[in-house]
């Protein structure tokens, strides 16, 4: 459907309401003998009020905290260290950096921490923190967290996105999805000096998880967002593969990889 | 959007006022925050960029030129923080995609996040060029003139970017073809 520019012109401006009156009555005249055009005009109309209606998110409840501790807060406080004073026992106490980036994972919110049937947990990992239950703090608490790499889906099945971020050995699989009915998501790595660390889950419980060396698998249904920890000591560079199964066929496969170039 | 006594907030928070700043937070920090997410996708990082802006803006307060809106200097430092942040990532966006199944409109709740899901995803796809002035337009409610002055761009190519942006976008959501 080619709609001449002039026609799609005034077409977006009728849609943003910017449109003069004769311009207006050109346009009705057009579209009036032109069904392309009116099937333009309607698509179009369609996904301005779809993004007009998208929902705001609500800030995080710990956001305001950073940005007034600097200006007229103590002096030499920055950003990356304001508020933290409490955390600093409690970061010593944890010593786990899974369990922190949990922590830092969403503000407000109550997180639930899960491990189940790894064959790897033991591995210089913690060893059982079922029902492990935290709250957030801020993200400042893991100064060196970086986002690396991420991959949209928009399938009829699941929408929504996985990002990667490092936080020292730390991979941190980063899901933020919706799934009509039940998926499930294997992450698999062939390195042999990566292994599963630990998953946390916001607000939820209804995915659950399990690793095995060189894989791990999820399973979801509905709105979830979730996090899945890699051990990765001393690497400068990894892959990670997604496939995203439903109904036993495969979705989608993609791959999310860090080198130290980025 | 352009509330009339911001510019007394800013008077007063030039004076030192720190509730005056905290008034302002409390009042942009949500359009702010929604416009990162837009342009970033990423939770943790639109924070991180709201932090920043706010921080900014204290700090430069004394360069706001108050014949202009608040909004608008505000707006701008955000984009500006969403872009830099975007090419610090130094990363590429794949997208999964295929063509969305007709189901008439959002049936359901699932239905409808699913969609919301679909379009932010699909929002990354398109430059950011195009990305920053649909933000502007559908999420921050800015007219023509007002993006054009956010952007420092003429109406003209504002028009250009906002039409040529929902056409990409829509291409994105129908076939899956990355801009």
């Amino acid at each position: 459907m080619a709609i001449d520019r002039k026609w799609a012109d005034l077409i977006n401006a009728e849609i943003d309401g910017q449109i003069s009156a004769e311009d207006q009555a050109l346009l009705n005249q057009h579209l009036a003998e032109n069904a392309d055009a009116m099937r333009f005009r309607n698509e179009l109309a369609l996904l301005c009020g779809e993004l007009d209606a998208m929902p705001d998110l609500d800030p995080p409840a710990d956001l305001r905290q950073p940005a007034l501790a600097g200006p007229g807060g103590s002096a030499g406080t920055s950003r990356k260290t304001a508020g933290r004073n409490w955390l600093v026992a409690f970061n010593q106490f944890l010593g786990i950096a899974p369990v922190r980036y949990a922590m830092s994972f969403a503000a407000g919110a109550v997180l639930t921490f899960v491990v189940v049937s790894s064959d790897q947990i033991s591995r210089r990992a913690f060893d059982d923190v079922t029902g492990l239950v935290g709250t957030m703090s801020e993200r400042g608490m893991l100064n060196d967290t970086a986002s690396v790499g991420s991959m949209g889906l928009t399938l009829n099945e699941l929408a929504g996105s996985v990002s990667m971020n490092r936080s020292g050995p730390l991979l941190i699989l980063d899901f933020d999805l919706a799934a009509k009915g039940p998926v499930e998501i294997v992450a698999l790595f062939d390195d042999r000096d990566i292994w599963f660390n630990g998953f946390a889950q916001l607000e939820s419980t209804g995915t659950s998880v399990a690793a095995q060396t060189g894989r791990v698998t999820i399973r979801m249904e509905g709105q979830r967002r979730y996090a899945v920890y890699l051990h990765s000591t001393g690497r400068n560079a990894a892959t990670v593969k997604l496939q995203f199964f439903s109904a036993g066929k495969l979705l989608h496969e993609g791959e999310l990889s860090f080198t130290d170039n980025n | 959007m352009n509330r009339p006594d911001d510019t007394g907030l800013i008077r007063n928070c030039m004076k030192g006022d720190r509730k005056a700043f905290e008034a302002l937070l409390v009042r942009y920090e949500k359009p702010v925050y929604n416009a990162a997410y837009r342009m970033l996708n990423n939770r943790e990082d639109a924070r991180d960029v709201t932090q920043t802006v706010f921080l900014k803006a204290y700090e430069h307060l004394g360069d706001f030129d108050p014949k202009f809106r608040f909004f608008s200097w505000i707006y701008r430092i955000a984009l500006n923080e969403s872009v830099n942040c975007l090419n610090k990532r130094d990363r590429t966006e794949e997208l999964a995609s295929e063509p969305a199944a007709e189901t008439g409109g959002p049936e359901d709740a699932m239905e409808y996040e699913m969609r919301n899901r679909q379009l932010q995803s699909a929002l990354m796809m398109i430059k950011t060029e195009y990305r920053t002035v649909l933000v502007l337009k559908h999420f921050l409610d800015c007219n023509y003139l007002e993006i054009s002055q956010i952007l420092d761009i003429s109406e003209k190519k504002v028009k250009s970017r906002l039409y040529s942006g929902r056409q990409l976008l829509k291409d994105a959501l129908a076939t899956g073809r990355l801009n």
